[in-house]
């Protein structure tokens, strides 16, 4: 009997027979950008032993590859001139780096071919991407990593340009970021290949590239069971104070201490212009007062965040 | 007793010991805070748990590696896999037994768990015992780190033993998310899926129960009772062997309760073995 319960379990088993461990021999410029050489290092070495990813980043992947076929739709209905290099992958050498760019697109003046990387996000993190630096200063990781494609892509075919095509993947909606090509983050990545390399070539296993310290990394590592990195995290102390009692208390008061500031707000507005005003039993007085700028120090500061279990 | 007088008690063995009193008062006051941490550790930990990160093991809720992982990362608990691990023995069909030796660290104190798979296991060969070169043995091994990680985060949050399914429902954890096994007397396991395949039957009605309600049944009443019996049961109206009762100690009331044992998880050398689908909720073992 058809039952939502069936169809629910005929796709999960489809996705799940999609989930695939492919060999990884070399390194390839959708994965240069990792953070963690040790990562690379293992995932080339090993590459039979990493966990599969799950079900939900399958999910992901199909996802992800409709709406490049939907973006790049868009851009050829558009009338740009789109390249979609889809047969053959490119590499270079020394280091070793294989790839292949979503697409490339005809500039209508010179007819040069500019190479772009397609992504779809979620509607936040579309939001948040408006400039490189965004996706430099991104909390995740494989953000941060994402330009990384685009300098090798440059640095491959000599152009001085590439470009992101973001498509929110709620609205359906794009946006393009100019990504001018980096020589010095270039050179770090293609120097990273080697050190990468170099420790492949050792065949006593002695020398094995540093990993990351970045504990999100490691969290989701599909080869974390064969790294030898200490997971260092910093260790909390449970306080046997008054401390929970008084962020309690801090809580009580935050309702009222909103209201008191916006209670003063309004009695600066009801004073206005008024230099002295007779409100029943008060007095209320008011004058002009110059404050003299002056530059902040640089300091450190303290931050506490307390957040709820 | 005068200050710092010397006092003396007899233990078991008739032999005499002599104790400071301060230092016996000093011991006291460390317990009672030990046992305050502990509580709080456990409150903690279950807060930032769900239903899908405990599994009901024959009634007693075990931690998976996923709520493992949460409640390292808020403890800040630090691990390393030690030199010359993951170890790999072969038995002499040529099966590998992969071995993780890690250390744990917490607040400068260190303990070492080790974790072990066979991939002679049943998990692993299945019921028509595969050749060992039908098993992905890339498995195996992961099995056996997640094994050595649960061990060894457990080992140095001891707060996280010996709960029961109350402890959890007092924590707001949804138990209907919980997945559940038991196990049919006799059996190296009970069958999973539904109450007509289970072979497990209600202790007061006879009607057949699944897994789930069997091992819900289990932690909360003592029985395995169908979900018609639970709701009886629950007004009284159903005699329960009542669960022994918890003994109040100082300062908490997980003082005294027995450690767990040492085979935990349970392995598949364990008369308990348990079902197949236990092991799916042990990331990297599917």
């Amino acid at each position: 009997m058809l039952t939502a319960g069936y169809i629910a379990e005929k796709i999960s088993d489809f996705v799940k027979s999609e989930i695939k461990v492919y060999p990884v021999n070399n390194l390839r410029a959708s994965n240069i950008g990792h953070p963690c050489e040790r990562y690379l290092y293992l995932l080339i070495k090993h590459w039979d032993e990493q966990q599969p990813h799950d079900e939900g980043l399958q999910n992901i992947f199909d996802f992800g590859n409709s709406v490049e076929e939907y973006t790049i739709k868009k851009l050829k209905d558009a009338g740009l001139e789109i390249i979609t290099p889809t047969q053959r992958s490119w590499k270079v050498e020394n280091p070793f780096i294989t790839g292949r760019e979503d697409i490339r697109i005809k500039d209508p003046e010179d007819g040069q071919l500019y190479p772009a990387e397609i992504k779809g996000l979620s509607p936040f993190e579309w939001e948040r991407l408006n400039s490189i630096e965004d996706f430099y200063n991104s909390k995740r990781y494989y953000v941060r990593g994402y330009p990384s494609q685009l300098m090798v892509y440059c640095w491959k075919f000599e152009k001085e340009k590439g470009f992101f095509i973001l498509t929110n993947k709620l609205t359906g909606k794009i946006k393009i970021i100019e990504v001018p090509f980096d020589w010095d983050r270039a050179d770090a990545l293609l120097k990273k290949g080697e050190r990468i390399y170099k420790a492949l070539a050792d065949q006593s296993g002695k020398t094995v590239p540093a990993a990351c310290e970045d504990i999100t990394v490691c969290e989701e590592c599909a080869m974390r069971h064969l790294c030898s990195a200490s997971i260092e995290r910093p260790e909390m102390d449970i306080d046997d104070g008054e401390l929970e009692a008084l962020i309690d208390r801090k809580g009580e008061l935050a309702a009222a201490y909103k209201e008191y500031n916006e209670t003063n707000d309004k009695i600066k507005a009801a004073v206005g212009d008024r230099d002295k005003v007779l409100a029943g039993k008060y007095v209320v007085t008011a004058k002009n007062i110059e404050r003299k700028e002056y530059v902040v120090k640089a300091r450190t500061e303290r931050r506490i965040t307390v957040t709820r279990l | 007793m005068a200050e710092n007088e010397l006092m003396t008690v007899q233990d078991a063995n008739d032999a005499l010991i002599e104790l400071d009193y301060d230092n016996v008062l000093a011991l006291a006051e460390r317990a009672d805070k030990m046992v305050g941490a502990l509580n709080k550790i456990m409150q903690a930990a279950l807060k930032i748990t769900n239903g899908k990160d405990w599994v009901l093991i024959g009634g007693t809720p075990y931690l998976q590696e996923t709520g493992a992982s949460k409640v390292a990362r808020l403890f800040g608990i630090s691990w390393k896999i030690c030199d010359g691990y993951p170890m790999k023995e072969l038995d002499k069909d040529g099966y590998p037994t992969y071995t993780y030796r890690m250390e744990f660290t917490m607040h400068g104190q260190t303990i070492t768990a080790e974790g072990m798979r066979n991939a002679a296991d049943e998990f692993f060969t299945g019921k028509n015992k595969k050749s060992v070169d039908e098993i992905d043995l890339a498995d195996v091994k992961r099995a056996a780190y997640t094994n050595c990680l649960n061990r060894g985060i457990k080992g140095i949050l001891p707060g996280l033993r010996n709960l029961d399914v109350s402890d959890l429902e007092a924590a707001g954890i949804n138990i209907g998310k919980t997945k559940g096994y038991t196990f049919k007397e006799g059996s190296k396991g009970g069958n999973t899926g539904s109450a007509e395949e289970s072979g497990l039957v209600c202790s007061n009605c006879g009607e057949k129960i699944s897994q789930k309600v069997a091992s819900y049944s289990e932690g909360k009443f003592g029985r395995r009772l169908c979900m018609n019996c639970q709701k009886a049961a629950a007004k009284g109206a159903i005699d329960v062997t009542p669960k022994e009762e918890k003994q109040p100690t100082r300062g908490g009331r997980r003082a005294q309760q027995a450690p767990e044992p040492e085979d935990y998880p349970p392995t598949p050398d364990d008369d308990h073995f348990p079902p197949a689908d236990y092991y799916d909720d042990f990331g990297g073992e599917q």
